[in-house]
């Protein structure tokens, strides 16, 4: 059967297979470099994309949600503050200067974002472990871990029994040699080796065994 | 005097009516969008760098749900300490850079949208669903992960449990792409292996 021939202007697209995978690759190199510099230190200059800066926060590293935001600023200076580990059968509080005069550890651990960007911390504090032995717990225990902060999706988080029985993990008192700051997580905070950066609670206020 | 036409009929001349009104303009429409880089060879460079991506990516992220959600009969390696560290930067990294790639293979295959008809048979409709999913997702994906990479949520629905369900999603709608363009793949693996 007929069928009606709808004119159209030549193809004025005329890219080259060069042209396509040239502008693809450039377009890659370009979102990876921007990218990688979240992580990777000496391509930082480079890093336009990234959403925070790794040199700017206090102690030098970044804070994501600072103290303001999650409601703590008064409740993390309080003196009156105590760390209460709770057991299946007892409940002991820890004063920040108890925590302080306990042996304490020092872990070189990062605190990794889920939104992709790093950075290394050296933290002084007591182990985990060291902590719910001296509770009357197991070290590899079940964990409920509690911050200060209100209404966060991360208020109230569990730690599987392998991360509290690593003794890198740390009940952290200090960064960098120095008490921990306010938005870091003063008066006292948890860093875990391989967890994201949401379970690294920071203003910790009750641990309890599960 | 002439019989009055059966429903069938009508039916047929309709659908005649229809064809004859879109398949010329289609047809126009794909010449006019030919281009010497839109080739089967092209899309099979541009979609294995894509798949080997998406699997990296895949993997990343699936591993960075089970960190956040651990299984209770699982238990997880603390070791080393920097793990999430490497896994997530390259989730996030290689998400990224997935969006220049997934344009580049768009590009390269878009004009087949107005193929006519649209749909031949059973297997060739699932196969134009799963094009839906797999090109919906493909957008969707990297561009929320940016989005959320700079905290900003401009949507009402939780970023973290969309990105894990919208990943199988798109997982199921890759391999059903691959495994329907398999013979493809395979005949223009190597420069030169088929025509166009």
């Amino acid at each position: 059967m007929r069928r009606r021939q709808v004119d159209v202007p030549e193809s004025a697209d005329q890219v080259s297979r060069r042209t396509l995978l040239t502008s693809t690759g450039l377009g890659v190199a370009a979102l990876g470099l921007l990218g990688a510099g979240q992580t990777v230190g000496w391509i930082e200059p480079l890093a336009r994309i990234v959403p925070r800066d790794r040199a700017v926060g206090p102690q030098g590293l970044p804070v994501n949600r600072t103290a303001a935001q999650a409601g703590v600023t008064t409740a993390a200076i309080d003196p009156a503050w105590r760390l209460l580990v709770r057991t299946p059968t007892a409940s002991t509080s820890f004063s920040r200067e108890s925590l302080l005069a306990m042996p304490q550890s020092r872990s070189a651990l990062p605190i990794a974002c889920v939104e992709g960007w790093s950075a290394d911390g050296v933290w002084d504090g007591v182990a985990l472990r060291d902590l719910l032995v001296a509770a009357g717990a197991s070290p590899g225990s079940r964990l409920r871990l509690t911050s200060l902060e209100r209404d966060g999706a991360y208020t109230v988080t569990e730690m599987p029994g392998e991360y509290a029985a690593d003794p890198l993990t740390l009940v952290a008192l200090a960064l960098g040699g120095r008490p921990l700051h306010v938005e870091h997580g003063y008066p006292a905070r948890v860093i875990a080796p391989g967890r994201p950066g949401v379970l690294q609670t920071k203003w910790l206020s009750s641990v309890e065994v599960l | 005097m002439r019989a009055r036409p059966s429903t069938l009929e009508s039916v047929n001349r309709l659908t005649q009516n229809i064809d004859d009104l879109l398949v010329p303009r289609l047809e126009a429409v794909r010449r006019g969008l030919d281009s010497p880089a839109r080739t089967t060879r092209n899309a099979v460079v541009i979609g294995r760098l894509l798949g080997a991506d998406l699997v990296v990516v895949l993997l990343t992220g699936m591993w960075s749900h089970v960190v956040q959600e651990p299984p209770t009969w699982l238990t997880l390696p603390t070791r080393p300490a920097g793990l999430y560290q490497w896994t997530q930067g390259a989730h996030v990294l290689l998400g990224t850079m997935m969006l220049p790639l997934v344009l580049a293979k768009l590009w390269v295959v878009y004009p087949r949208l107005f193929e006519w008809p649209p749909v031949t048979s059973l297997p060739s409709a699932v196969e134009r669903l799963s094009v839906a999913l797999l090109v919906s997702t493909g957008l969707l994906q990297p561009v929320i992960g940016l989005v959320n990479t700079f905290q900003w949520y401009p949507w009402p629905f939780p970023f973290r449990q969309t990105h894990y369900a919208l990943a199988w999603v798109m997982a199921g709608a890759v391999l059903l792409h691959v495994a329907v363009k398999l013979p493809l793949v395979v005949g223009h693996w190597r420069a030169g292996g088929g025509s166009r």
